[in-house]
């Protein structure tokens, strides 16, 4: 009867255990991720060849994902400074057009989901979004109302960003070193 | 042993874990009926990081009972079609500028299927019997939505034969 009992506790926590250590790997970033500057780049999404822990890290964090050759992501969940993205905090993007026929970036709350709001604004793509007189573009993110392109993000907790670039072009089918990914500039944090 | 036991499980989880996913996501749907995602808002949704720039449609393929041919006509903005397999694995990706015709023509075939021999119609060969084909259609600045609308409404998944 012991050992019984010692054999099931053994089991139990061998399965809390190796499910926890799991669940922690698949929700943290790795070592498939590419960082440049602020943006996080993972090359095998979607591909045949990635790992068995990117595949989860997909499924867990975007299923459905396209590989490279349709479209490529980058998430940033860190200021250029490299702090967290919170939503108690203002930020602005700053950015220009990239080598694709078209891009998108759109803010997300902890869960993934995007962050509520009454305007029902999550996003903007190189379609919809005011230009500088250079073309470039500058994206607001903020509890507040702000003139001009804004996310609003006010809230709790920490967000991140998505930034899809479709049909991308030469430049961004190889080594993505000189492709001038948006600036992610903190503006203020109500404690700093 | 606890630490040996713990190992496998983890090791197995992390295997296991995107097959799971996509068969919970496959169950949500009847297999071989196109669905057409509203324009997505704020909210739990079947699926975590949406994009609010994009209009979905989507399809949970099953190739027991033979190919699928996919015709899907295009609005004139980005479209792009792809299939993921039950890994997640996206093993086919096109969109409205690679086209040799002015629609999508595709016939997707299991991995034991002969390929058939359909006039205009590229052919595709799926991973496995099941998995998930998406539409995804460009909203811009939104201009081109009731186009985009139409044009969804008019995709076909039929069987072969």
């Amino acid at each position: 009867m012991k050992h019984l009992l010692y054999l099931g506790s053994a089991i139990v926590v061998a399965l809390v255990l190796g499910a926890g250590s799991a669940w922690w790997v698949v929700a943290g970033s790795g070592s498939e991720a590419v960082r440049y500057g602020a943006w996080k780049f993972y090359p095998l999404v979607g591909s045949s060849a990635a790992s068995d822990l990117l595949r989860a890290r997909i499924a867990r964090g975007g299923l459905l994902a396209l590989n490279r050759s349709e479209a490529i992501y980058f998430i940033a969940d860190r200021d250029e400074q490299g702090d967290e993205l919170r939503r108690v905090c203002t930020y602005r993007l700053e950015g220009r057009d990239l080598d694709a026929r078209w891009w998108s970036i759109t803010a997300y709350a902890e869960d993934l989901h995007l962050i509520p709001n009454a305007l029902n604004r999550y996003s903007y793509n190189d379609a919809n979004v005011d230009r500088e007189p250079d073309g470039g573009y500058a994206i607001h993110l903020s509890g507040s109302p702000r003139d001009g392109n804004w996310i609003p993000t006010g809230g709790e907790g920490a967000f991140d960003l998505a930034l899809r670039i479709y049909s991308p072009g030469p430049t961004l089918s190889g080594d993505l070193d000189a492709v001038e990914l948006p600036r992610i500039i903190r503006e203020g944090c109500p404690d700093r | 042993m606890t630490l040996v036991l713990a190992a496998i499980v983890h090791v197995g989880a992390i295997r296991v874990y995107p097959s799971a996913i996509m068969l919970a996501f496959k169950t949500q749907y009847t297999s071989n009926r196109v669905f057409h995602v509203p324009k997505v808002t704020a909210g739990k949704l079947r699926i975590v990081r949406p994009s609010p720039d994009l209009l979905y449609s989507l399809a949970v393929f099953d190739l027991e009972g033979g190919p699928l041919r996919i015709t899907a006509p295009v609005p004139g903005s980005y479209v792009s079609l792809s299939m993921y397999g039950s890994n997640t694995d996206n093993f086919y990706a096109t969109n409205d500028r690679s086209l040799s015709g002015p629609e999508f023509d595709v016939v997707l075939i299991g991995p034991q299927d002969s390929e058939p021999d359909l006039e205009g119609a590229s052919v595709v060969r799926a991973p496995g019997e099941t998995g998930v084909i998406v539409f995804r259609y460009f909203i811009g600045d939104g201009g081109q939505v009731e186009k985009i609308r139409t044009a969804r409404q008019r995709i076909v998944l039929r069987p072969v034969g």
